[in-house]
C-alpha cells in the first residue's frame, strides 16, 4: 500500500474548476463570435484568431519570465483565451494584425501581468488594451465597415453613438432602425453586432451560475435611467434609453466585461453600487462628454473603486452584535 | 405511517449540497465487530482537560471497569471496553493526528464474553424517581461524551449556568457529512431508545419543547419516529424534517432552522436557551440508564473503497486496520487506495497510519482511492466570491485567508467564527485550502492579541 | 529674456519666503527632547527587530535613557553595544553571555516518512492541521517557516531541517516563537555543545524511523564526568552552566545526536561537504 495522503479538510471537492467558468465564458461568446464570422468574413476570423494566439503566446512568456511552475497547464486554463476573445470582440472588424497583437500584449503582459497574473489585476486586461488603442490609434480604432460577408471590399461607415454624437438625433434615426440593431446588423466592434445572441450567451452564463444578475441589471438600470431623464426633457435632442441599451457595447460590457470575477465586487451589495455607478458613469460620458462611447472608460473608472466599496460593503457575519 | 406535521426547514445562508455517497453504508444492519487482541485507548477521548490513567502495567481489568478518571470538571471518565490486562501506557498517534498518552489492554476474549453479561441486563426504571442531579452523575459516571464528532462532556452541557434560561432541546439526527449512516441506522433499530434517552435529558433540562432533527434524505427514520411518538402520546417531542443540506447538523445551522434564533459570536447555545445533544449521545444515555453500561463502543460507518461497507458497532480502543479487515473486509483495491479518514470527508482527519484507534468521537471510518481525491495545489484566488455564497456564517473566506496569508492578525477576529464545515474550500475553483488558511488565522489572531497586550504593556 | 528673469526671481523669492516660514516652524513647534536619546539612537543597529522587548530602536533609547536601567540589553549589538551605551550614559554595563537559537533536530532527510503531506507548504499550516508526515512526531518540518520570519539571514533549511548560522544569530527570539513545535531553544554561544533531539520515544522506533535520533541509550550520561546530562522520558539533554565543552559525550554517541555546533556558513558547508561525524 502506498504511503496515505495527509490533506486538511475537506478531503473531497467540488467539480468546479477555473477551466470550466472560462471555458463557460468563451462558449457564451461563441454565437456572437460566429455571427461577426458571417458578417465580416476572413477580417473577423484573422482577428479572432491573432488575438487567442498572441494572447496565449504572451501568457505563456509571461509566466515563463517569472518562473511560474506547470506553464503549458495555466497558459490553458482558459483566463488568456476568454482575455483575448474578449479583447477581438472589442476591435473593429478590419483591424490589422499589428493592431490586434498590439492590443494582446497590452491586455496580457501590462493589463495582466504586471499586477501579479490571473487574480491580482485591478482593471480589466480586455479593457486596458482597447483604451489603450483607442487612444494611441484613434483613427484606425474607430475604422468601421459594413458587413461584407467574406468579400473583400470594404465600404466604411459610422456607428450609431458616432452618428448622434456628431450629427444629431434626427439624422441616427434615418439611418438606423432599432430593430435591426438589437438583431444583429448593427455597425461598430465585433462584438457590438448582435445584442440578442449576446442575451443568448449571458442566459447561459445565468444558468451556468458563473454571473449573478446584480452586476447587468444595476448598470443596464443606471444607464437606463441617466439616458431615460434627459430623454425625458428633450426627446428630439436626446436618444431613447432604449436605444442606449441596444447601442455600443451596453450589453457586451453589461453581461461580460463589467461582470469580470477579478475586477468586480466580491459582496452582492458591493456589485449593485458598481453596476449602477458604471451605467451612470457610461451615460454621462456618451451624453456630456466628447466620446460617442462611454462603457470602456467607465467600467475601467469603477474598477479602481472595487477595493473601496468592498470594503465598505462588507458583509455582517451571523452571530454579529452590528445591525445591517 | 404518519408523516412528520412540520413543513421541512432549514438554515437560512450557505450551504453546499455535495454528492452523499450514503447508499454505499446505507440500510446496513448494525454489526458488531469482533474484538480486536489489542485496544489502544488514549485520554483525550473527548473535549477538555485529559483523563488521567489509574491503571497500571500489568493489572488486570474487567469490561467496564474505570481505567482513567476525569480531570477535574471539563473531562470524561473512560472504562475500559473489554476485560484483559494492561500491557503498556505509552505515547501514541492518534486517530487526530497528535501523540497522547495511550492504554494499551491485552484483551483477554473469553473472560470479556463472561463480564460482559452484567452489561446485558435490562432494568426497567422509573425516571421520576430520580432527581435532576442524580441523573447527571449517572451520566458523568458512565464517560458520556457528545458522540457526534466533537466529544464534549455532557454531563457539563446538562449543567449550565445557574442564569441560563433553557427553553429548547434539540437532538440531532441530521448525520450532515457524506458518506455517513450510523446515526441513521441508530435511528432505524434503536427508535424506542432513543426516545427513552431523549426524555432523560428533557427531564434533567426541565424543557417544555424537545425536537428531533432528521434530514429528508432519511424519511424513513423521519417517519418511523413520528409514529413512535404519535403512537406512544409524548406530544413534547416532535420530529422537524430538516432539508438536506450540508451543515445542516452543525449546531448553530440546526438551531436556526429549528428555532430561528442565532448564536452571538463567542457564545453558546445555551446563552439563547438551546441545549443540542447528538442521537448516539442520547442512545448512550438511555444505555447508561437501562443497562447500567458506560461509554465502551460507537456505532461507526465503515465505507468509501471497502469491500464491505457498512455500520459497525466497534470498540473505543479498536484499531483502523482490524476494522477495515475484520468489518469491511479490507480495500477494494490496495494500490489504489489513497487516503483514510477518520470521520467525515467534509470535517474528519486524514489519518498517517493504519493502527491509529477509534474514539468515542469517531463516526466514520471513510476510505478513499485515486479518483476521489482531486489534489491539486492552490491557484490564486480569482474573486468569484463562491465562498462568500456558500458559508453559513456568512463570513468572508477569501479575505480571511488573505489576511492570515499577509499576517495580518488585527483583521482576523472574525476568524474565530469559522466552524470549519469546508464548504469554502470544497467549492474553490482554484483549489485554495480555504479552511486550512482560517484555521492558521485563528492562531495568527491569538498571537497578535498576546503580542498586542504585551507591547501595551511595555510602552 | 525678461520670463526668464521674472520666472527666476519670483521662484526665488518662493523659495526664500518658504525657508523662512521652515525657520520658524522649526522654533515654533520644537519639541523638548533630551539629546542623548538621539546619541543612543545613532549606534543602535536599526533592525527594529524587538528582541529587547521594546517595539523598535528608537523606543529602546527613549525606555534606556528614561529609566537609565542597564537592565535593557539588545541582543542584536550585544556586549559591545552595552559597553558602548555605558560609556555615553557614564554607566556600568551590564554584560551578558552571548545567546544563540539552536534547532533541536538533524531530522530532515535521515528522517523516515509516513503519509505524504498535500497541502499548504508552511510549518504553522503543517502543525496545526496535524498533518505532519514524519514518522517522528517531533521532527523540523522543513518547510521553513523560521527562515521567513529571520531577518537576520541566520537560519536555513539545508537537508531537509533547519539549522542556525551562529556566527550571525542575534538571538531576537523571532524564530522561536514562529516554530510551531517549539524545538528552537536559546543557548549559550560558547558552550558549543548539544544534543540536536526532541524525541521522547523509546529506542526501538527511534532507530527505526531516524538514523540521528536519541535513543536513550544513556551512554551520554555515563560518559559525562561533569553530570552535566540529564535524562528524562528517553531524551537526553545537557544542562549548560555544568558543561565544560571536554566533547566526551559527543565521542560515546554513536547516533551522532550529540553535536559540536557549527559558528558560521562556511562550517556547515565544510561539513556537509566532508559528511562528517556531525550528521548535516
Amino acid at each position: 500500500m502506498k504511503p496515505l495522503i495527509l490533506t486538511s479538510a475537506p478531503h473531497i471537492k467540488s467539480k468546479s474548476t477555473l477551466q470550466q467558468i472560462m471555458y463557460d465564458v468563451a462558449l457564451a461568446l461563441a454565437p456572437v463570435s460566429a455571427w461577426s464570422i458571417y458578417l465580416f468574413g476572413w477580417k473577423s476570423v484573422v482577428v479572432i484568431v491573432t488575438a487567442i494566439a498572441s494572447g496565449l503566446v504572451f501568457e505563456a512568456a509571461a509566466l515563463k519570465i517569472q518562473k511560474k511552475a506547470q506553464i503549458m497547464k495555466t497558459v490553458f486554463d482558459g483566463s488568456a483565451i476568454v482575455t483575448s476573445l474578449l479583447l477581438a470582440l472589442n476591435m473593429p472588424p478590419a483591424s490589422p494584425i499589428w493592431l490586434t497583437i498590439t492590443g494582446s500584449f497590452v491586455a496580457i503582459i501590462i493589463g495582466k501581468h504586471t499586477f501579479g497574473g490571473l487574480g491580482y489585476n485591478i482593471f480589466n486586461p480586455a479593457l486596458v488594451a482597447r483604451v489603450f488603442l483607442l487612444i494611441s490609434f484613434p483613427m484606425q480604432m474607430t475604422r468601421w465597415i459594413s458587413p461584407n460577408g467574406f468579400n473583400s471590399e470594404e465600404i466604411t461607415v459610422a456607428t450609431p453613438l458616432d452618428v448622434l454624437k456628431v450629427s444629431g438625433l434626427q439624422k441616427m434615426q434615418e439611418s438606423f432602425n432599432m430593430n435591426d440593431l438589437f438583431n444583429g446588423y448593427s455597425t461598430g466592434s465585433l462584438g457590438e453586432m448582435s445584442e440578442l445572441l449576446l442575451l443568448i450567451g449571458a442566459a447561459y452564463l445565468f444558468f451556468r451560475k458563473v454571473i449573478t444578475w446584480e452586476i447587468p441589471v444595476s448598470m443596464l438600470l443606471g444607464l437606463f435611467l441617466f439616458t431615460g431623464a434627459f430623454y425625458l426633457v428633450d426627446p428630439l435632442k436626446y436618444a431613447s434609453p432604449f436605444f442606449h441599451m441596444v447601442t455600443g457595447g451596453a450589453i457586451l460590457g453589461a453581461f461580460f466585461m463589467a461582470t469580470d470575477m477579478v475586477t468586480s465586487p466580491i459582496t452582492r451589495k458591493g456589485m449593485l453600487i458598481f453596476g449602477a455607478m458604471t451605467g451612470i458613469i457610461t451615460g454621462i460620458i456618451r451624453i456630456l462628454g466628447s466620446y460617442p462611447e462611454g462603457v470602456s472608460f467607465a467600467i475601467i473608472m469603477m474598477n479602481a473603486f472595487v477595493p473601496l466599496i468592498d470594503r465598505y460593503t462588507k458583509v455582517i457575519k451571523i452571530g454579529s452584535d452590528k445591525k445591517r | 405511517m404518519r408523516k412528520s406535521l412540520f413543513k421541512p426547514v432549514t438554515f437560512k445562508k450557505g450551504g453546499i449540497h455535495p454528492l452523499e455517497n450514503k447508499h454505499l453504508s446505507a440500510h446496513k444492519a448494525i454489526v458488531e465487530l469482533p474484538l480486536p487482541d489489542q485496544l489502544s485507548i488514549n485520554l483525550s477521548q473527548h473535549l477538555g482537560k485529559k483523563a488521567k490513567a489509574i491503571v497500571e502495567k500489568k493489572q488486570v481489568v474487567c469490561i467496564g471497569d474505570v481505567i482513567a478518571e476525569a480531570d477535574g470538571p471539563f473531562s470524561a471518565l473512560i472504562h475500559a471496553p473489554a476485560s484483559g490486562t494492561i500491557k503498556r501506557i505509552e505515547e501514541k498517534l492518534s486517530a487526530q493526528g497528535i501523540m497522547e498518552t495511550t492504554i494499551v489492554i491485552e484483551v483477554n476474549k473469553e473472560k470479556t464474553g463472561i463480564d460482559r453479561s452484567k452489561f446485558e441486563t435490562l432494568n426497567e426504571i422509573d425516571l421520576s424517581s430520580f432527581s435532576r442531579e442524580e441523573l447527571i452523575k449517572k451520566i458523568q459516571q458512565n464517560g458520556i461524551v457528545g458522540q457526534g464528532g466533537a466529544a464534549f462532556p455532557t454531563h457539563m452541557k446538562l449543567s449550565p449556568p445557574l442564569d441560563k434560561q433553557i427553553d429548547v432541546l434539540i437532538i440531532n439526527g441530521a448525520e450532515c457529512e457524506p458518506y455517513l449512516t450510523a446515526d441513521h441506522q441508530l435511528m432505524l433499530e434503536k427508535s424506542m431508545e432513543i426516545i427513552k434517552g431523549t426524555l432523560v435529558l428533557a427531564k434533567i433540562l426541565g424543557v417544555e419543547h424537545t425536537f428531533i432533527g432528521i434530514e429528508q434524505n432519511k424519511f424513513d427514520a423521519i417517519d418511523l419516529f413520528t409514529k413512535i411518538l404519535n403512537d406512544q402520546n409524548i406530544t413534547h417531542i416532535q420530529v422537524i424534517p430538516l432539508i438536506t443540506k450540508y451543515p445542516q447538523g452543525g449546531e448553530k445551522q440546526l438551531i436556526n432552522a429549528i428555532t430561528g434564533r442565532d448564536i452571538p459570536s463567542g457564545q453558546l447555545p445555551f446563552d439563547i436557551g438551546v441545549v443540542v445533544h447528538n442521537v448516539g449521545t442520547a442512545f448512550s444515555i438511555y444505555e447508561a440508564l437501562y443497562y447500567n453500561k458506560p461509554v465502551m463502543d460507537r456505532v461507526t460507518t465503515i465505507t468509501g473503497f471497502v469491500k464491505n461497507p457498512g455500520n459497525f458497532r466497534i470498540k473505543i480502543g479498536t484499531s483502523f486496520q482490524h476494522a477495515i479487515d475484520t468489518g469491511a473486509q479490507g480495500f477494494l483495491d490496495e494500490e489504489r487506495v489513497r487516503s483514510v479518514i477518520n470521520g467525515g470527508p467534509m470535517m474528519g482527519q486524514s489519518v498517517r497510519q493504519l493502527d491509529v484507534t477509534v474514539m468515542k468521537g469517531t463516526g466514520g471510518i471513510v476510505a478513499l482511492a485515486d479518483a476521489e481525491i482531486t489534489y491539486q495545489d492552490e491557484g490564486p484566488c480569482i474573486r468569484c466570491s463562491r465562498c462568500i455564497d456558500v458559508c453559513p456564517i456568512n463570513l468572508m473566506p477569501l479575505q480571511l485567508a488573505d489576511d492570515t496569508i499577509m499576517n495580518n492578525g488585527k483583521l482576523l477576529r472574525d476568524a474565530l467564527d469559522c466552524i470549519e464545515c469546508g464548504n469554502c474550500s470544497y467549492i474553490c475553483p482554484t483549489n485554495r485550502k480555504l479552511v486550512h488558511w482560517i484555521k492558521i488565522g485563528k492562531k495568527v489572531y491569538r498571537t497578535w492579541k498576546v503580542q498586542e497586550e504585551k507591547f501595551n504593556k511595555n510602552i | 529674456m525678461n520670463t526668464i528673469i521674472i520666472t527666476a526671481l519670483s521662484l526665488g523669492l518662493l523659495a526664500f519666503a518658504m525657508g523662512v516660514m521652515l525657520y520658524y516652524a522649526s522654533i515654533f513647534f520644537y519639541v523638548e527632547e533630551d539629546p542623548l536619546i538621539e546619541e543612543v539612537n545613532e549606534i543602535l543597529p536599526q533592525a527594529n527587530c524587538g528582541a529587547c522587548g521594546v517595539p523598535g530602536c528608537l523606543n529602546f533609547a527613549e525606555k534606556l535613557v528614561k529609566t537609565r536601567d542597564m537592565g535593557l540589553f539588545c541582543p542584536v549589538g550585544g556586549n559591545d553595544l552595552a559597553l558602548d551605551i555605558a560609556s555615553l550614559m557614564g554607566l556600568e554595563a551590564v554584560e551578558r553571555s552571548k545567546m544563540v537559537a539552536r534547532v533541536m533536530c538533524q531530522g530532515g532527510d535521515h528522517a523516515t516518512r509516513t503519509g505524504e503531506y498535500k497541502g499548504i507548504k508552511s510549518c504553522k499550516a503543517v502543525a496545526i492541521a496535524r498533518q505532519n508526515d514524519f514518522t517522528c512526531s517531533y521532527a523540523c518540518l522543513g518547510y521553513g517557516d523560521c527562515v521567513a520570519v529571520c531577518d537576520f539571514d541566520s537560519i536555513h533549511i539545508i537537508n531537509g531541517v533547519a539549522i542556525v548560522n551562529e556566527e550571525k544569530c542575534t538571538a531576537c527570539n523571532d524564530c522561536i516563537i514562529e516554530c510551531p513545535i517549539n524545538i528552537i531553544e536559546l543557548q549559550p554561544y560558547d558552550k558549543t555543545v548539544f544534543i540536536a533531539c526532541r524525541s521522547l520515544d523509546p529506542g526501538g522506533p527511534v532507530r527505526k524511523y531516524c538514523s540521528v535520533g536519541c535513543t536513550g541509550c544513556k551512554l551520554c550520561v555515563k560518559a559525562c564526568t561533569f553530570e552535566a546530562i540529564h535524562f528524562d522520558n528517553n531524551l537526553a539533554a545537557i544542562i549548560p552552566e555544568k558543561c565544560t565543552n571536554c566533547n566526551d559525550c559527543v565521542t560515546e554517541c554513536d547516533t551522532n545526536t550529540i553535536v559540536v555546533s557549527l559558528k558560521g556558513m562556511a562550517e556547515i558547508k565544510e561539513s556537509i561537504k566532508s559528511n562528517e561525524k556531525v550528521a548535516l
